[in-house]
């Protein structure tokens, strides 16, 4: 009988500071798959996230087996109860699989339980468990990651996606399953080196200086004796004692050269961090910039209220101020925001349906990141039932029943299921045309920049109160006990 | 002889910040027998089983069209109106003719386009059946009543009882009445006189007992059929907003008006009794607090955020009150918070969890309370049986707050029952305070366990001191905005 290639993925980004409690139904909402529907749609139409995997079988005449694929959107760390059944779901299948001859994973890097720090670390201690020593196990993950010791001992290959927005995961998918062919036909010895940069930052990859540090990677990876280069970002919210950006190189069996490239490249990301960055602006520089838009949009990312991040995505800050200030400037109108994550405003809407009147108390419902909600008179101008948001092509993602409603010149697309505005089809799918507005405020922090950069570049990021807080030394951690930068200046330092 | 029996009910408050379409009432209370045969759930609907259960007695052929409910809400959309309306008219339309229609009402519904549902509907039964054919109306005595509802029915009833116990047997006295007309016994004629007054009354008062029991002294008079006083609905901006009384006397045989003139003095002089049992929830609470130590729990009605008069069910004004004091021993529910309970399913029974619950639904809430809480209890499909029904309340869940407990519900509803409680483990005698959201349909349940019941006045919907420049088509002088005699 010919062997086998397990697929699994188990994936969300945990915020140790959110409220929003994170359980199994919240991986059902987002629909769990299993067995062949991880590979093939309805039609029996493979997804194009898949396509390596199904081809790297072929090549290799394995037979591709799916066992889990479950995400869930970013919130407070998974009910332990519910973290065991879903691990338990993946090694399960994993032990039914017959004659397994390799396992690729992608998993998150920051999944965190009630009781578990280190999920990924974790799973791939179970995944090892099965499968013994000789069988490759690969993972790709996304770069806002905790990497752990536990991860690097039990997997054979990890790449952590080189882009933020992450683009690249098919490439990174492709690149790691041939690092596995290699590895199966005993061509290579991945040898891991980490470097600990001791920072807490952000790195969105599209402009300079981390476009080119980017390129750099890539450079660097053609080295005969390197196999794979990561920049793990790490993410600031996640409060574990292995949390903070890092440097991760696979070497083919030369721990020197892995451990001083990592080194070196992980020095090149502390030279740049304070230019990594964008600059955030106040709430009161937005509305005057918006106010100033000659040819829009202007775009302001709410980035304290991201869903994507683990915050409640229905956070009133700029909504408020915007309708206030829009009594004494007459310019500041034809605005659209969105994704406002607030379920029963939307069920309201589509009871009046287009056309209706409402008095609608809207957002500021969830935690008390939110904000005060907002007592508004609208008029519903459209609703769609099991919405969509295109990503590019590339993807979609879901926003439940959606709803768009209007006043005072503002548009205001309204979700049932917290998910961050990735494109402007968030907008255009119900009716906007976000390319004709004054000025886009969208909850997100980065995704949107691969698709919204196509309408406009004018992009301001907004600091505002919210669950997400960029000010990283202030952050309540408990466990993280390493020094790390801004909280200290150096914390290289010796005296430490 | 062929009997018609549908019944369409629906409170629409022009306050309540619910909207309302077909849906909700699907999703509340939906029963159409196939082809109008009644089977047994049908037989056991409020008011509509008691028709059909009578006339198969009888010997009558029964057909059973649509019965439909939704809980109190804002005015209906007009397709979701229109839909419900339309497949009881076909239903009668397309199986006439029929000797008798009883038809179960509400009394005060509105739709977009229409500010007297039951009106309409009335009448365009009156255009399909004819003359000849006995058109009853069971209604609840929170109606505000229109001339077309009074031309185009033979017999209107309402109910007498507030919390509304007497459904069925009001519904035994229609089906008498409407079984004599078409026996051709009597000639049933309708009067209402109105009286300018916008309020609430309960029954169990003893004013309002007075006047109930001066109205069914009425009724034994020879020549009147049937007597009901009609307390009107407040919150409806509407010309015909109106308490009053109905006459239904037969043919044009003398009565004792004087007796009748009686009745509505009697109830007139009780219009101020509700609205005066009412107390601010500071003073309920200083006499809570004043209170011995060993008294057994007070019950506190929410009154003004009632779900059963369209409320929100989610505003926060006591219990933020009893958290601003620091008290402890309070049991506060049910509030219509939908991610509060899905929050604490997550985090599930033990879990702590930092939440913003409730005052969520518009001004009449206030403002949403951010608290540290502890998930002591969940479950789902939950329901609690009052006034003969029983009532779906969906998942809940129970927040420990500081030493007290607040409540959340997945489904939107008052409290009938202690069961809202009891079935989620919470111990109600050791309860310094059980408050809870309804105005009146509480009160049987609890009273027997209430050490004592207050009624709490709060700046929510059904606040009984409304704010007279919203009622602009109203027609004056009504009281409490004017002076008004009787």
């Amino acid at each position: 009988m010919a062997g086998t290639l397990f697929f699994s993925s188990l994936m969300t980004e945990t915020n140790s500071f959110s409220n929003i409690p994170t359980g199994y139904g919240d991986f059902e909402a987002e629909g769990i798959k299993r067995g062949n529907e991880i590979f093939y749609d309805a039609d029996e139409i493979a997804y194009q996230e898949v396509e390596p995997i199904l081809a790297f079988a072929e090549e290799r005449s394995l037979k591709p087996i799916g066992g889990i694929a479950a995400s869930a959107a970013p919130g407070a760390p998974v009910q332990h109860q519910d973290y065991l059944q879903l691990k338990e779901e993946l090694i399960g299948s994993l032990q039914a699989a017959d004659k397994v001859e390799a396992v690729f994973l992608t998993l998150h890097g920051a999944m965190m339980s009630t009781e578990c720090d280190d999920c990924e670390g974790d799973i791939l201690k179970g995944v090892r468990a099965v499968v013994g020593p000789m069988v490759p196990v690969g993972v790709v993950l996304d770069p806002h990651a905790h990497l752990t010791d536990e991860m690097i001992r039990h997997a054979d290959l990890m790449a952590f996606m080189k882009e933020y927005p992450h683009t690249d995961g098919i490439e990174r998918s492709q690149e790691i399953l041939s690092l596995m062919g290699r590895l199966l036909d005993d061509k290579i010895k991945p040898i891991a080196a980490v470097y600990d940069c001791h920072l807490m930052g952000f790195f969105p990859t599209q402009e300079s200086p981390m476009r080119d540090f980017v390129d750099r990677m890539f450079w660097a990876e053609q080295a005969d004796e390197i196999l794979s280069i990561s920049f793990v970002h790490g993410f600031p919210w996640g409060d574990m004692q292995d949390a903070g950006a890092k440097l991760l190189v696979y070497s083919d069996d030369n721990p020197v050269a892995g451990q001083t490239l990592a080194e070196k490249l992980g020095r090149n990301i502390w030279s740049i961090k304070d230019e990594t960055m964008p600059p955030l602006i106040s709430i009161e520089e937005a509305i005057e910039k918006t106010i100033a838009c000659e040819h829009g949009p202007v775009i302001l990312s709410d980035i304290a209220d991201n869903p994507g991040g683990g915050a409640p995505s229905d956070a009133t800050h700029i909504l408020e101020a915007i309708i206030s200030s829009s009594y004494i400037e007459p310019d500041l109108t034809n605005i659209a925001i969105g994704l406002i994550y607030d379920p029963e405003a939307v069920k309201a809407c589509h009871k009046v349906g287009p056309g209706g009147y409402l008095d609608l108390r809207l957002g500021g419902k969830i935690s008390q990141f939110s904000g005060s909600p907002l007592d508004l008179e609208i008029d519903v101008r459209a609703v769609r039932k099991n919405a969509r948001m295109d990503f590019m092509g590339i993807t979609d993602f879901p926003m439940g029943d959606t709803a768009w409603v209007h006043t005072r010149g503002i548009d205001i697309v309204l979700s049932s299921v917290r998910e961050q505005m990735y494109a402007p089809s968030g907008f255009s799918h119900i009716g906007i045309d976000p390319s004709q507005k004054r000025a886009l405020i969208v909850k997100s922090s980065n995704h949107f920049r691969a698709a919204f950069e196509e309408i406009s570049k004018d992009i301001f990021y907004v600091s505002t109160a919210g669950a997400i807080d960029f000010d990283f030394a202030r952050l309540p951690y408990k466990k993280l006990n390493k020094p790390f930068y801004p909280a200290v200046q150096d914390p290289f330092s010796n005296a430490l | 002889m062929r009997v018609f029996v549908a019944g369409l009910v629906h409170e629409s408050s022009e306050f309540s910040p619910i909207p309302t379409s077909r849906r909700s009432f699907k999703l509340f209370e939906y029963h159409r027998p196939e082809n109008g045969v009644p089977d047994d759930t049908a037989r056991e609907l409020n008011g509509y089983g008691t028709f059909i259960r009578l006339a198969e007695k009888d010997g009558h052929e029964v057909y059973a069209s649509t019965y439909t409910f939704a809980q109190p809400s804002a005015p209906c959309s007009r397709s979701g109106y229109e839909s419900l309306r339309n497949e009881i008219l076909e239903d009668l339309l397309n199986n006439e003719p029929f000797d008798m229609v009883f038809m179960f009402l509400h009394g005060s519904q509105m739709a977009d386009g229409y500010d007297d549902c039951e009106g309409d509907l009335l009448r365009r039964v009156r255009d399909i059946v004819g003359p000849s054919t006995f058109i009853g109306g069971e209604l609840d005595l929170h109606t505000n009543m229109t001339d077309t509802m009074i031309n185009s029915a033979n017999v209107l009833i309402a109910c007498k009882e507030y919390p509304h116990i007497d459904f069925d047997e009001r519904a035994v006295e229609l089906y008498e009445i409407g079984f004599k007309f078409a026996k051709g016994e009597i000639d049933p004629q309708m009067s209402f006189e109105r009286l300018p007054l916008v309020g609430m009354y309960y029954t169990t008062e003893p004013a309002m007992q007075a006047a109930n029991s001066a109205v069914r002294d009425l009724e034994k008079q020879t020549n009147i059929l049937s007597a009901s006083l009609i307390h009107g609905f407040p919150w409806a901006n509407v010309p015909h907003l109106s308490a009053g009384m109905l006459v239904v006397r037969d043919g044009q045989k003398q009565s004792d008006e004087e007796q009748i003139k009686e009745a509505q003095k009697l109830f007139f002089a009780a219009r101020e009794e509700t609205r005066s049992i009412r107390k601010s929830c500071s003073d309920i609470l200083d006499i809570i607090e004043a209170a011995d130590d060993d008294h057994g729990p007070f019950v506190i009605a929410d009154a003004c955020d009632n779900a059963g008069g369209g409320a929100g069910s989610d505003s926060t004004f006591i219990l933020q009150e009893i958290l601003n004091r620091g008290l402890t021993g309070f049991v506060v529910g049910l509030f219509w918070d939908p991610i509060a309970v899905q929050f604490a399913e997550d985090v599930e029974v033990g879990g702590k969890l930092k939440i913003r619950l409730a005052g969520k639904t518009g001004p009449w809430a206030g403002a949403p309370i951010d608290v540290d809480a502890k998930v002591i209890a969940v479950k789902k499909e939950m329901t609690q049986q009052g006034l003969g029904y029983t009532h779906p309340i969906g998942t809940a869940a129970a927040f420990e707050i500081d030493g007290n407990i607040a409540v959340a519900s997945t489904v939107r509803g008052q409290v009938f029952n202690p069961s809202c409680f009891t079935d989620l483990g919470i111990d109600l005698q050791a309860a310094c305070g059980i408050v809870v959201k309804s105005s009146q349909h509480f009160f049987a349940n609890f009273a027997p366990i209430a050490s004592q019941v207050l009624y709490c006045d709060t700046p929510a919907m059904m606040t009984l001191d409304p704010d007279p420049s919203v009622f602009t088509e109203v027609a004056r002088p009504m009281w409490p905005f004017d002076d008004v005699k009787v």
